[in-house]
């Protein structure tokens, strides 16, 4: 978050000195390039960061396609397609808010920057509930993977489990469920995991950064000459968004 | 927080004389300090953390040496807590003491200065990068209070996710928030440099430490954010069993090793890249001659960046990886030589018929040239894929990475640290006993660490708290090298210590360096420059005189300016 | 480089001498929304074209859709198309490493698969039991037989 408040940094010295120029740059220009590049430099690291679980992906999607395969049924594409958009629609707000900020229009800032949270707060509901349900059916990552919870409850009741007590689920049913789908598809919910959850993160981090901008929009101290705040929050978001369009066809739309 | 940090505008400077409102006094007290948005007080922090780290790892390096004075248990009772031992000093010297010590301590102070600016491109980043280096520390140095780390500092999978019975959660965070340190700093700098310059300082009329630097820069941003995410899988493999790098599930531990060396081979040209920077500065100023082949220098900074990139396979020779991926890995490994030998040869050239003084910067720099030799050529030797096979993870390779990691990046930093030790602390230190201290470091480093190349060859094993009784000449040579090291860094950081208690007496150019740093007090005013600095071509060294009666070298009036055209060589 | 600063202020009153930043560039609404429209289209493309078996051409497909509106992304709502150059680069070189390291970590895909998988035979766990490996139709993952991704008949999805 400081990354986009330090272009205000340092007091003004000088009556006439612009109060957003910080005291270390010669001019505007110079503050508002080096922040754009600051924050495209750090939008590499972000993506090398998520670099790893791509390259992981991309390693044991062809060492085991199957696994891919099998287990990506288990992932509800309607779910997935719609958080798409709702990202998608957060993104067309954040670059509508940079738009604003730019053009100094307060209210249509707040309005986005406000719209923005929402999606990204609905993005995140929706995703609560596709984990819970994947919590519910056993669909974990590599040692907690179960694979008798999700084979349904007939299936269950078949093999004697008692649907509504929590105790743990016999070990010979658990095998039987497993050879049942042919093998445990907890690698690719490790992956699964793995990079919905980082990427979630990196979503709650953006409510974060929006949030202080909405804060500082309503107390209208967004001017057009510090608008690179905004720019810049917007690039981060953006990028987040970017991601989640690999990771959906990726993760849902494997055939 | 700015409020602590704002220049107290009535302590204005003495033209040409020492000066109250220099950065070290112009404020008071800790929060001035610990929240300060200066570059130059955040090297000197730099510089407290990573001196503190280095004798902590030095420490745990004696004990080690100890037990290995004779073959059998000498004081450490098990291999368990030998494994600690190493596991530690390696994890303190890389992660707190090497990747810091010359870009975030002399990197933070001489590159705004050098640059004609005030500061950083992001004055808060550098702060916050500094916070993150105490927390990553604090937290290491938890983890060795809370049950220690036996993994090596490589963590490989799957020991530290499914072995090992130490906090090893506690260390791989504290190494993932390091990691971050080094990224904002990497960050800073990239932007620092290309936004900054002054006008008529193109990159090619740049300092080589900037350059350097700048290389290094690249690859913090490229590389450490894969060891961010290497880490935090180690993270969720131990605490919630992931199994992306765990054979059970399917996972494979070699890809672990893969993650981990794309950061952890660029991460020794991080570590090395700065200290080239460091000796190219020192050899023109001490030899009082333009570098020779300034963009070659250049040229190569960035090439061995990008061929940092291209070798991490050789870590995996013995790892099941693939002959072809071997073979390539082989030959690539073998390309980073040539911009390496570039760097050495223009040096060496920059050198002959220079008029050279042997002043303790310059004794170190001559050290590394030594050791950087020995260190280099050893490592071509590992990177022929039959050699490897017979050498790795022998003392060979611990001797070689040592010449590199130690013989020559600390050598670098300490070279680095006595040339700009006047500046920083606007003290003198006794220049006979800092060559004292930089011949003891020779001496004692070389013994210490040649015998292991000898053992190595021999088949000596690394990471063992015992060995065969023919080894013990060498174990016996290289455990007294280690004390002699030891007490000629005592010797080096007292000697710097006790200019401190003096009275400022450093002039602004002691040395006679031609880039910007040297043309203003030492120490620096607050906001590095009073008036708007003027521009030098910085390796220029024929228009920088000594003047008697300042006691300091300066530059003739109106000549080896930059951006006037006429001193382009 | 100047493709920025040309662009006409919005505010006339930042404009009394010189505009110091004049160089902020401000996209209209026109552009965002069509942008978004065609993201919107483009992932309708995606989800509906995998619904249809198009065996290895799955993967290339669906990267290749994800490229244009990654693209889309960058150049219009990032900015990127009046950028400076440098950031540009900048961008350019995080894929550019990107591809290094997953390409060189993909040459040396297969060479440790023998020993996972005699490993994990050996070491049978809750989750990967032996029966699964007896089992002829489970295990397709034996090493030379790679391919079994462009099998039909088994793209159902759970709605």
């Amino acid at each position: 978050m400081s990354a986009m408040s330090d272009a205000s940094h340092g007091a003004p010295e000088h009556p006439e000195h612009d109060p957003h120029l910080a005291h270390h740059f010669d001019d505007a220009q110079q503050q508002f390039d080096a922040a754009k590049m600051g924050m495209w430099t750090f939008l590499v690291t972000e993506i090398l960061f998520f670099s790893g679980l791509f390259c992981a992906y991309a390693v044991y999607r062809s060492l085991y396609p199957d696994l891919f395969e099998g287990a990506a049924k288990y992932l509800n594409t309607t779910l997935g397609a719609i958080n798409t958009l709702v990202l998608l629609f957060s993104s067309l707000t954040m670059a509508w808010a940079v738009r604003c900020a730019q053009l100094e229009q307060k209210k249509g800032l707040i309005l986005t920057l406000a719209l923005t949270l929402a999606c990204a707060f609905g993005f995140l509901g929706i995703k609560y509930a596709e984990y819970s349900h994947k919590f519910h059916e056993g669909l974990l990552p590599g040692a907690n993977y179960s694979a008798a919870l999700h084979q349904g409850p007939e299936w269950l009741e078949e093999h004697g489990v008692d649907i509504h007590s929590h105790a743990p689920i016999p070990e010979a049913v658990e095998q039987a469920a497993l050879a049942k789908d042919g093998r445990s598809y907890g690698l690719f919910f490790g992956i699964y995991f793995a990079m919905t959850g980082l990427h979630g993160i990196h979503v709650l981090a953006g409510i974060a950064v929006i949030l202080f901008l909405l804060i500082r929009a309503i107390q209208g101290r967004i001017k057009r000459e510090n608008s690179v705040i905004v720019d810049n929050v917007g690039l981060y978001w953006h990028l987040v968004d970017l991601i989640w369009i690999f990771l959906f066809p990726l993760l849902y739309l494997i055939n | 927080m700015s409020t602590t940090t704002i220049a107290n505008e009535e302590q204005v400077a003495e033209p040409g004389g020492f000066r109250h409102g220099d950065y070290l006094t112009c404020d008071k007290g800790w929060k001035s300090w610990a929240f300060t948005l200066d570059h130059k007080r955040i090297g000197v922090m730099y510089m407290l953390g990573v001196v503190f780290s280095f004798f902590l790892g030095g420490m745990f390096a004696l004990v080690l040496r100890m037990e290995l004075f004779t073959p059998n248990p000498t004081i450490i009772r098990s291999g368990d807590t030998y494994n600690q031992l190493f596991t530690l000093h390696g994890a303190i010297m890389i992660f707190l003491v090497i990747i810091p010590s010359i870009p975030a301590v002399l990197g933070n102070f001489v590159l705004p200065i050098m640059l004609g600016a005030k500061d950083v491109a992001f004055p808060r980043i550098n702060l916050m990068s500094f916070h993150l280096y105490v927390i990553g520390m604090v937290m290491l140095v938890a983890a060795i209070l809370s049950g220690g780390l036996d993994t090596g500092w490589t963590f490989y999978t799957p020991y530290s996710t499914v072995v090992s019975q130490t906090s090893v959660v506690m260390a791989v965070m504290g190494a993932f928030v390091l990691g971050f340190s080094s990224i904002f700093t990497g960050l800073n700098f990239v932007v620092t440099i290309h936004k900054m310059r002054p006008a008529g300082m193109t990159f090619f009329k740049m300092p080589l430490f900037l350059w350097s630097l700048y290389a290094t820069a690249i690859i913090q941003i490229l590389a450490t954010p894969v060891l961010g995410i290497t880490l935090l899988l180690i993270v969720v493999e131990r605490t919630l069993g992931f199994g992306i790098f765990d054979p059970k599930m399917g996972g494979d531990p070699v890809l672990f090793q893969h993650f981990f060396w794309f950061y952890s081979h660029p991460a020794v040209y991080i570590m090395i890249l700065p200290a080239m920077g460091v000796i190219s500065e020192l050899i023109t100023t001490f030899s009082r001659r333009r570098i020779f082949g300034y963009s070659f220098i250049a040229y190569s900074s960035v090439l061995i960046a990008i061929f940092g990139f291209l070798v991490w396979g050789h870590h995996l020779f013995t790892s099941g990886q693939s002959p072809v991926a071997t073979a390539i890995f082989s030959i690539l490994t073998f390309s980073v030589s040539i911009p390496s030998a570039i760097k050495v040869f223009n040096w060496m050239a920059t050198m002959y018929k220079g008029s050279i003084s042997l002043q303790t910067p310059m004794l170190y720099a001559m050290s590394f040239l030594f050791l950087f030799g020995i260190g280099g050529l050893t490592g071509l030797f590992l990177g022929m894929l039959s050699v490897d096979l017979h050498l790795h993870d022998t003392y060979f390779v611990v001797a070689h990475f040592h010449y590199v990691m130690m013989g020559s990046a600390l050598v670098g930093f300490f070279g680095g640290l006595h040339f700009w030790w006047p500046k920083i602390f606007g003290r003198m230190y006794d220049e006979k006993w800092g060559r004292i201290g930089a011949i003891g470091i020779f001496v004692g480093f070389n013994t210490c660490f040649f015998p292991q190349f000898i053992a190595g060859v021999q088949g000596m094993p690394r990471r063992y708290h015992q060995y065969e009784e023919i080894f013990r000449p060498y174990m016996v040579i290289s455990t007294i090298g280690a004390f002699i090291l030891g007490i000629a860094s005592l010797i080096v950081f007292v000697n710097l210590y006790k200019s401190l208690k003096k009275p400022y007496d450093a002039p602004p150019n002691p040395w006679g360096g031609a880039t910007l740093e040297w043309t203003v007090t030492s120490p620096p005013p607050h906001h590095n420059f009073d008036e708007e600095p003027k521009i030098y071509d910085p390796y220029n060294l024929e228009a920088v005189v000594w003047d008697p009666e300042t006691r300091s070298y300066k530059h003739l009036e109106g000549q080896g300016l930059l951006g006037d055209g006429e001193q382009d060589a | 480089m100047s493709d920025t600063a040309n662009k006409a202020s919005p505010h006339g009153a930042h404009d009394e001498h010189g505009d110091p930043y004049a160089h902020i560039h401000v996209s209209s609404w026109q552009t965002l929304v069509a942008v978004f429209v065609a993201l919107v289209l483009l992932t309708s493309l995606t989800v509906y074209v995998a619904t249809y078996d198009i065996g290895r051409f799955e993967l290339a497909v669906a990267m290749g859709i994800a490229t244009i509106k990654c693209a889309l992304v960058m150049g219009f709502f990032m900015h990127l198309k009046y950028d400076r150059a440098l950031n540009r680069m900048v961008f350019l070189g995080s894929i550019l490493f990107f591809t290094l390291f997953l390409g060189i970590t993909v040459i040396d895909l297969d060479s440790s698969k023998p020993d996972i998988e005699s490993y994990r035979r050996e070491n049978p766990v809750k989750t990967a039991p032996a029966t699964e490996e007896s089992k002829p139709s489970g295990e397709a993952t034996k090493p030379g037989d790679p391919k079994k991704s462009g099998e039909p008949g088994q793209h159902q999805k759970q709605k």
